[in-house]
């Protein structure tokens, strides 16, 4: 069994049927690119992916596990969104380190994985600096 | 040049008659005095129902605000179908008269367990109604200006849950919108007479029945008390909006900690 396996999902918004019967296996590590043209379901996909839409058939297994129930902030996973949605209330190290504060890690640790992040794309000075 | 002529009437309509009352209370015989400003240093009842308006209006705001940002962002993600419920709800004070509304709580707060009519409590509750329209309307319009569904579900991928999402992602970003509902609704319950004199009366004196009071036996001090409330209102305004702007820095000061 792969390590992320999708069986068979369904989901109709109305009566548009935005995706019927998906099935996809991703083994760990592998990089896997959905392409088709706009509306054909690949941002439904990913949405049932992580938590935010509930299939209408079919499951969601992570390492065996059925994921179809849990809520997104329970699977731990990374979701990037088309507009990229930085909390324009937090500065750019806040932003950074939100998820690592959520998780409850200390705040030393916290400190310093944001300035690694900050270093590495490049904005060491931008870390103070808010969104907008 | 109509445009300017458009504004200069508006504050006209707006100035003249608070300018109107201001020289009412100044003018004296023909003579410029404070005599009648200087009679509210020694009345204590001047100062008790100023505290009381000032205590309804914080509860309101307080109770009023707090409220209406729970729920609307509670329907906003979790219960989406419950929308057009809300906004109804939301809207039904603005159809309710006043007095229709006092009157049907008096009904209903009357008997125990719910031995409410005469407290200040209850005008709170009454009033936190009153500015819900208010409330809804500013809080619904920042959730639309700031997207906060995707920044919502965006704190969510990241592992925060709902109350955390709640106070460190939609509050701070909402908060121009919550500012401005605390200030309509505090200026509302400073002017507020209706309920206040069906629901508590002479109970809880608020102070507008307390000018009201005054103006039928002394018009000057009267007058005097109507330019008062206006500048304490408007100082209270002030200092909300002071607040509110170092509010958001320290709220996420605290909740990064």
């Amino acid at each position: 069994m792969a390590f992320l396996e999708l069986e068979g999902l369904c989901k109709t918004f109305g009566h548009a049927a935005a995706l019927s019967d998906v099935t996809l296996s991703v083994e760990r590590g592998e990089l896997v690119s959905l392409l088709g043209p706009s509306g054909c379901g690949k941002t439904t996909t990913l949405r049932i992916v992580a938590g935010f839409e509930t299939p209408d058939r079919g499951r969601v297994l992570l390492d065996g596990r059925d994921l179809t129930g849990v809520s997104p902030e329970r699977r731990g996973f990374g979701m990037v969104f088309q507009q990229y949605s930085l909390f324009p209330n937090m500065t750019a190290a806040q932003n950074i380190g939100y998820g690592l504060r959520v998780a409850r890690r200390p705040s030393q640790e916290v400190r310093r994985r944001v300035g690694e992040l900050l270093e590495l794309i490049g904005l060491p000075d931008a870390g103070g600096r808010y969104p907008h | 040049m109509i445009q300017r002529l458009v504004v200069a009437l508006f504050f006209l309509y707006l100035l003249l008659p608070l300018s109107g009352i201001l020289g009412f209370t100044l003018l004296d015989g023909g003579r410029l005095t404070l005599a009648h400003y200087r009679q509210s240093l020694g009345d204590g009842e001047f100062g008790a129902y100023m505290a009381h308006s000032l205590v309804l209006a914080a509860g309101t705001v307080v109770l009023g605000v707090s409220l209406m940002t729970f729920t609307t962002f509670w329907v906003h993600t979790r219960a989406r179908a419950l929308k057009p419920l809300l906004e109804l709800t939301a809207f039904l004070p603005f159809v309710v008269p006043a007095v229709t509304l006092a009157l049907g709580l008096i009904q209903l707060y009357s008997h125990p367990p719910l031995a409410l009519t005469g407290t200040a409590a209850l005008l709170v509750l009454a009033y936190t109604v009153l500015t819900l329209p208010f409330a809804y309307r500013a809080v619904e319009n920042g959730l639309a200006a700031v997207d906060s569904r995707t920044l919502s579900e965006a704190a969510q991928s990241l592992g925060a849950g709902w109350w955390r999402r709640f106070l460190t992602v939609i509050v701070p970003n909402l908060w121009p919108g919550i500012t401005s509902a605390a200030l309509l609704g505090f200026a509302l319950v400073m002017g507020e007479f209706t309920l206040a004199l069906f629901l508590v009366g002479s109970a809880y004196e608020t102070y507008p029945l307390y000018l009201n009071q005054v103006w039928r036996t002394d018009p000057k001090y009267g007058a005097a008390l109507a330019v008062l409330s206006f500048l304490i209102t408007w100082a209270s305004s002030v200092a909300i909006l002071w607040a509110s702007r170092r509010a958001p820095g320290q709220m996420q000061g605290a909740a990064l900690r």
